[in-house]
């Protein structure tokens, strides 16, 4: 099975009502459960052979992305009160709360957002990446000094449900 | 302003160029292509600008370009991959673009010296940069939904015409021409081996955009001054690794990588 199919996979699991999925090929298996602590279906990828091996050390993001996903656990499973929102970074880089260093900030404390609003930029690479509030809600806190490097799936900010 | 008809029956391309629009003057060719992604616009459309009031680089830096002078434009693309992943396009954009100038050059018989380039997207010609980059992406999750590719050409713009400030680091296409080239011609073939080569790096999973990069690369080995948040470092540019990350040695000898930052020459 290739990364290509992997991937697939993992995008299937997440889109899908399935929680687990087990598959068995030319002797290696791969196992792909979907968690629900943080209410957003984590998707994790548990090689159950050691065939696995060598292509979990390829940069492929569905693999790459799983031992940052289960170092990062902990914090996950403290899941915040449920009317917070944590917004995390997609990838590691530098966080940018305003579009250019003369530009007001995307969003204070106390702003409301709505779906799809742009309430930051995570840089890497001069890859310039906005950050979408996929729930609408207020800011109840920013955690991260501007200009500040961020690494994968540190926590942004907290919303508040409204 | 550009003639579309004339890229469009230039390039041949399918996807990238289809779904064009020239403007006269517009305030940033990657802001106005973003917000079009924001209404559905389809990957491979492409914006292109005689003129733009806050054309820039990276975090704001603004971009030198008088009207009708260059070539400067976007292109939309949605990739279906994690951010993570495709990050390294940037890298394969500077790659396709250098090609893309050679090419252009063997079409009008002239010589253009190697087209290198400097971490991580930065084109330049005998060490002065030709043309510049600027990425920007919307992200759902760690998904990205539009990919707006946003690059300037230094073209026909006379090298008296610089300010001097980029005296001695900018140098122009025209400059090695020595006539007047066609925006539309260059723009045309960066389309085509764009469509080209965005399909390879989709079916080898961006395998060999790393490597490629590095053929152009001139500063592998060399010393290097690493600027992250204005603190400066000199280092040796030891390696690009596989997520596209520089590797620098620092003084005291330990490896580290530069994710985002800028690094300057010796």
């Amino acid at each position: 099975m290739d990364i290509k199919e992997i991937r697939q996979l993992v995008k299937m699991v997440e889109t899908s009502d399935i929680s687990e999925i087990e598959i068995e090929e030319e002797g290696s298996k791969i196992r792909i459960t979907k968690r629900f602590a943080s209410g957003n279906g984590d998707v994790h990828i548990v090689p159950t052979a050691p065939q696995l091996a060598a292509p979990i050390a390829m940069p492929a993001p569905a693999l790459a992305t799983a031992p940052a996903a289960e170092t990062a656990l902990p914090a996950a499973e403290q899941a915040p009160a449920s009317n917070l929102i944590e917004v995390r970074s997609p990838m590691v880089g530098t966080f940018y709360r305003a579009p250019s260093p003369d530009s007001d900030p995307y969003v204070e404390v106390g702003s409301s957002v709505s779906v799809g609003q742009t309430l930051c930029i995570v840089e890497a690479m001069k890859l310039m990446n906005e950050i979408e509030a996929e729930q609408a809600g207020k800011v109840k806190e920013i955690l991260v000094e501007n200009a500040q490097p961020v690494e994968y799936n540190q926590v942004l900010f907290l919303l508040e449900k409204v | 302003m550009l003639s579309c008809d004339r890229i469009r029956e230039k390039s041949g391309a399918s996807i990238f160029g289809n779904n064009i629009f020239c403007l006269s003057e517009v305030e940033s060719t990657n802001t106005f292509i973003l917000n079009m992604a924001r209404s559905q616009a389809p990957e491979g459309t492409v914006v292109v600008a005689d003129f733009q009031h806050s054309g820039r680089g990276r975090h704001g830096k603004s971009w030198f370009s008088p009207q009708g002078k260059n070539l400067t434009f976007s292109v939309l693309m949605r990739p279906e991959v994690e951010i993570e992943y495709a990050q390294r396009i940037t890298l394969g954009i500077a790659d396709t673009l250098a090609s893309s100038m050679e090419e252009f050059f063997s079409h009008i018989d002239a010589v253009l010296p190697t087209v290198t380039v400097k971490w991580p997207n930065d084109l330049l010609i005998k060490g002065k940069k030709v043309s510049g980059i600027l990425m920007e992406s919307i992200l759902k999750d760690k998904f990205i939904t539009a990919l707006a590719i946003g690059i300037g050409i230094n073209l026909n713009i006379l090298q008296e015409d610089f300010p001097e400030e980029l005296n001695g680091k900018a140098t122009s296409l025209i400059h090695y021409s020595k006539k007047i080239l066609v925006a539309e011609d260059l723009l045309a073939i960066i389309l085509r081996n764009l469509e080209q080569d965005y399909a390879r790096w989709e079916r080898n999973n961006y395998r060999d955009v790393v490597s490629r990069w590095k053929q152009r690369c001139e500063q592998l080995g060399q010393p290097i001054t690493v600027i992250q948040s204005e603190e400066r470092e000199e280092a040796i540019f030891e390696d690009v690794d596989d997520s596209g990350y520089l590797v620098y040695r620092r003084k005291d000898g330990t490896l580290k990588p530069l994710i985002s930052g800028e690094i300057e020459c010796c």
